[in-house]
């Protein structure tokens, strides 16, 4: 303990921000032209989210099942790791998170996923849209080139803000359950990205605390249905 | 015993000589660092060696894989041999493969690796496995990573010693830590090679480590000569002092590198770089003249003072 406690989280760092922002090239570059399919699938999600019927709550859970486990398996197990051994023990998190939400797809009583035209409803959908559309475009903007920004699907951030967006608007018996990963991801990403100097670091811890922020104040966790 | 450079030229001159005739080497690899011997065998390694932590772990992305491989080209050019690695630094000895590979497998090559395991049963295995991402047929060191697992590893690398599957044996720590075991492996195990941190600002292995393993014959690796570069970031803005012109350190790195290099214990430092200018910045650390006692007092108290 004391020889771990010696480390500073800089000394657990095994890549340099060239090598991490060259990890989203490589994914870029290899899964082209999956991006006009995610995208179409993610604005159609935000679409059945906007009217929602028991059906398409199942379909966006089962969606976001295989989001997690398809992040889980191509960028943790098979990209990442090369790099970052440590990405090994996180693949099961997220293959864990991702059956979690197939659960929800299949459960008798899934977790209902309801917009509301209040405040918590538009910050969440902001939030959803900001994932699929916004976040490449931030990414590009804060200085990363354009064959390496993050898309929703292909790489994790933009999927994990997707996620919350969406567990914003939903409610039922152990939805709690399934805001821990994504909020413990939003704080490694940032501590990743802070320590690699990326001007990118605030971006999902951010997008964390409006999700979270956004709940409290509509008090979905409170009255729940 | 430090090897003065007109001696090392001369062999140089004569190996590149034969070299480019035979039209394997080019006219570039005549750079000559100063070197030292490694005490057990009497071997010389230049003074100045390449690191791999994070620089070299850049995975499958073929623009970086070629940039690390120009940073390899320009340290043999430089008359560069050792270059280190491990299992815990990610990609980077597939990265170092790959260099070799495009390079055509220099011959110059101290290869450097490591055994990081807690199982003493993976660790042949991850040895292996090591060397098969290197590509080379033997390691010429192994050693045991931050002292994980060493009594179990030192044994098997003994074995494999032995049996002709390296040439020497050594163990590791960083950051300062575990000195106390070290001295003790030190003083009681039969190693070729200590890694340990060393720089201008972490000088505790002066106080015992360096002088055993001068006195036990021990080639000493020195790693974090730049504490990750923080050294050189931060003394980037101040003056390099004109008195440390007369060693021929034009720059703080070389500044840093001369002090590391010139105690005399020290077999190597290896600086990790992804930038071609920086290796060859490096490698020039080790020429000219080193500083010696009094001056490294000096250089101590004026980074003291910055």
């Amino acid at each position: 303990m004391a020889e771990w406690s010696s480390y500073s989280l800089s000394d657990l760092l095994l890549f340099s921000l060239q090598a991490y922002v060259g990890l989203f090239e490589l994914l870029n570059t290899t899964l082209w032209p999956a991006h006009l399919i995610i995208l179409v699938v993610g604005l159609g999600i935000g679409l059945f989210v906007l009217r929602p019927s028991d059906t398409k709550c199942r379909l966006v859970w089962g969606l976001l099942g295989l989001l997690w486990i398809w992040t889980g398996w191509y960028f943790f197990h098979v990209q990442y790791t090369v790099i970052n051994w440590a990405a090994a023990y996180v693949a099961p998190v997220f293959w864990v998170q991702g059956l979690l939400f197939v659960l929800f797809a299949v459960a008798p009583r899934s977790p209902d996923i309801r917009f509301t035209r209040t405040a918590t409803g538009r910050a969440a959908i902001v939030l959803y849209l900001f994932a699929v559309v916004g976040y490449p475009v931030a990414t590009l903007a804060l200085g990363r080139p354009l064959n390496s920004v993050e898309f929703v699907g292909i790489s994790p951030d933009p999927g994990i803000v997707a996620t919350l967006a969406i567990l914003a608007l939903s409610r039922g018996g152990f939805i709690w359950l399934a805001w821990i990963v994504p909020i413990l991801w939003c704080v490694l990403t940032g501590l990743t990205l802070w320590m690699l100097d990326s001007p990118e670091f605030f971006i999902a811890p951010l997008a964390g605390v409006v999700a979270v922020a956004a709940v409290v104040a509509g008090g979905i966790w409170r009255h729940p249905t | 015993m430090l090897v003065n450079r007109r001696s090392v030229l001369k062999g140089s001159v004569a190996a590149t000589f034969a070299g480019a005739t035979a039209g394997l080497m080019p006219v570039s690899a005549m750079a000559t660092p100063l070197a030292r011997p490694i005490a057990s065998t009497g071997e010389m390694l230049p003074l100045v060696g390449l690191g791999s932590w994070i620089t070299f772990n850049v995975g499958n992305n073929q623009k970086l894989l070629d940039a690390s491989s120009d940073v390899m080209a320009a340290f043999f050019e430089s008359g560069g041999r050792v270059i280190d690695s491990s299992p815990m630094y990610g990609s980077a000895q597939a990265t170092i493969g790959y260099g070799l590979k495009k390079l055509g497998m220099p011959e110059a090559l101290f290869s450097a690796d490591k055994v990081w395991t807690s199982s003493a049963g993976n660790g042949g295995p991850q040895i292996e496995t090591s060397r098969s991402h290197w590509g080379v047929p033997r390691f010429d060191l192994v050693q045991v990573h931050n002292l994980v697992a060493w009594r179990e590893h030192l044994e098997l690398l003994q074995t494999m010693k032995a049996n002709g599957d390296l040439k020497y044996i050594g163990i590791t720590t960083s950051h300062g830590r575990r000195h106390a075991d070290l001295e003790d492996i030190m003083t009681s195990q039969p190693v070729d090679f200590v890694q340990l941190t060393y720089n201008v600002e972490d000088r505790e292995a002066e106080q015992r480590l360096l002088p055993l393993a001068k006195e036990r014959g021990i080639a000493v690796i020195v790693n974090r000569p730049f504490q990750r570069g923080y050294l050189v970031d931060r003394l980037s803005s101040s003056p390099l002092p004109d008195w440390v012109a007369e060693t021929g350190a034009s720059s703080w790195a070389q500044f840093l590198l001369k002090f590391v290099i010139s105690h005399p214990a020290v077999a190597c430092a290896i600086p990790a770089t992804s930038k071609v200018a920086h290796v060859r910045e490096n490698l020039a650390a080790a020429s000219g003249i080193l500083p010696d006692a009094a001056l490294r007092r000096r250089m101590v108290d004026y980074i003291g003072q910055l």
